[in-house]
């Protein structure tokens, strides 16, 4: 609760030494970002709303286990970034570095998944060009995978910034924490994504 | 304290896998439409709500913050069943 | 110290608020892309519709290549004052200069093709018209990364401003790198005709375009204010040194 109250450098962070929360600007990205990935769930929904069999027929052809481990593949994930978020507001260094690493490691599993999903599809001729579904389909995978990706480079970044520090300070602090807030919105929007494409056409 | 907040975060972690397969599970197999979709847009919700939460500790955060996410998800959850189910 | 540092300031920060409605005027209505084409008409239709609106597409389109200019000034305006705000070197101020200023050809060569194709359709074989417009309309979208570049790099470099109050609030940071990051969706625009992702689409020309010119209209509004600022600053004798 009280995070910061004992590191030394909560210094020079007044809201840190009183044991405020500090505001993270990157909710400001966070909210446009929902916002942006909202309308983008409208207008699926709403071109959806045009052709519905053929919407539900093409949903049928995704392969929902895939999408199912990848759900799981980032809230596991997501559940070592915060773990290791904790671990850095006790001072924890090396606990922070292993937990950050166990979630690479954990998270580059739903690259994987999609590179082999892509390729499955595009191996069965099924490009953005086949329908107005995969279409969508590659358009707000692709876009999420965007963010999955500068999620992970800041994940990988702050990890090798663990190697080169002995103490961790505030401002270490902050970009770890801001760098986890996105990465739960890559999850937070993947829960989404995962019902509405894979979901809603499992039984078509 | 330290060890309280991370089995919070464990909890957190195995509920979000349950509700996920249960989920997956609904959609599989629960053939009574719309219910089952329903159901996966509700549990959607729930998982959303506990990443927002438990992992981005959401009720740490300004009142603009809690209420613009809560707002979002619920606006999300209820137009993709609404629109779904007027298809 | 210079007598003034920040002398012309607000001329560079003026010429963006300046050309947004002059734009919307020109390349928006004028130039009829309120609404646009779409890119599933066939020849025939789309051509009489240029034949039909020719002159106006004209008059607009002149417009809007006369008013282009000040697009790189408002970019050297973002840089200069991003400069007052830099701590370690100006390469983001650099970025934002460039990314900002090659935007002035997304703007004038399009709009160069545009009056082409309305400069005499009525002579024109439709599908001529049609490629050609086409054209314009790729150059347009999908060069987006020389615009992204320079949005992202002005989020960045304004965040990291060391002021207790920054120059430019945080959400208009955040707002130019979402928008910037946001045109990505324009990949999918040459893959379809029709629907939400092609050139006339909900996505990628309604809410592109409009969150475009949110990010636009925002930060031309608080960069003249930051002016203002720096300069009401300077008199009083304190600067950020």
């Amino acid at each position: 609760m009280h995070r910061g109250k004992d590191l030394p450098d909560a210094l020079g962070r007044p809201e840190l030494a009183a044991g405020r929360k500090p505001f993270q600007s990157i909710w400001i990205f966070l909210v446009a970002d929902s916002v942006s990935f909202g309308l983008l769930f409208l207008v699926f929904m709403v071109e959806r709303l045009g052709q519905p069999v053929l919407f539900a027929e093409s949903a049928h052809r995704l392969n929902a286990l895939l999408g199912l481990g990848n759900t799981l593949i980032l809230i596991t994930g997501s559940w070592l970034v915060a773990l290791a978020v904790a671990a850095c507001r006790v001072g924890s260094v090396d606990r922070t570095r292993r937990r950050l690493v166990a979630a690479i490691v954990v998270s580059s599993g739903f690259a994987f998944v999609k590179i082999f999903e892509y390729g499955s599809k595009v191996g069965d001729g099924i490009t953005p060009l086949t329908n107005d579904f995969y279409t969508f389909y590659y358009a707000l995978t692709g876009f999420h995978l965007l963010h999955y990706l500068t999620g992970m480079g800041a994940l990988i970044y702050l990890a090798v910034l663990t190697v080169r520090v002995h103490e961790i300070e505030a401002r270490f602090t902050l970009w770890l924490e801001s760098a986890a807030l996105f990465w739960h919105v890559v999850d937070l929007l993947w829960i989404f994504l995962f019902a509405m494409l894979y979901l809603l056409g499992v039984q078509t | 304290m330290k060890r309280f907040e991370e089995r919070k975060l464990g909890v957190a972690w195995l509920t979000l896998v349950v509700v996920t397969v249960t989920g997956f599970t609904i959609a599989e197999a629960v053939f009574i439409k719309p219910l089952s979709v329903a159901l996966v847009m509700a549990l959607s919700g729930v998982k959303a709500r506990l990443v927002l939460y438990r992992f981005m500790e959401l009720n740490e955060a300004p009142t603009g913050l809690r209420v613009f996410f809560n707002a979002w998800l619920l606006i999300c959850v209820l137009m993709i069943f609404g629109l779904y189910s007027v298809a | 110290m210079k007598k003034n540092p920040y002398r012309y300031y607000r001329f560079l920060t003026l010429a963006g608020i300046f050309m947004l409605p002059a734009t919307i005027f020109f390349w928006g209505v004028l130039g009829q892309n309120v609404p646009p084409y779409s890119a599933s008409l066939s020849a025939d239709a789309f051509a009489a519709e240029i034949i039909a609106n020719a002159s106006s597409i004209r008059i607009g389109m002149i417009g809007q290549l006369v008013v282009s200019f000040a697009y790189f000034l408002w970019g050297l305006g973002i840089c200069k004052v991003m400069e007052a705000t830099e701590e370690d070197n100006n390469v983001l101020s650099t970025i934002a200069l460039w990314g900002t200023g090659l935007t002035w050809i997304v703007f004038a060569l399009p709009c160069s093709v545009w009056l082409t194709v309305a400069y005499r359709p009525e002579v024109m074989d439709p599908r001529t018209l049609q490629m050609f417009f086409d054209f314009g309309w790729f150059f347009f979208d999908n060069s987006f990364t020389i615009t992204t570049m320079g949005m992202v790099a002005m989020g960045i470099g304004f965040l990291k401003d060391p002021r207790e109050v920054p120059l430019m609030p945080a959400w208009v940071c955040w707002l130019a790198i979402c928008v910037g990051i946001g045109f990505v969706l324009e990949v999918f625009m040459p893959l379809v005709t029709d629907g939400a992702f092609s050139r006339s689409g909900l996505i990628n020309y309604w809410i592109e375009f409009s969150a475009y010119f949110v990010y636009w209209m925002a930060t031309a509004i608080h960069l003249d204010k930051a002016v203002v600022r720096l300069q009401r600053e300077h008199a009083q004798g304190k600067g950020l040194a």
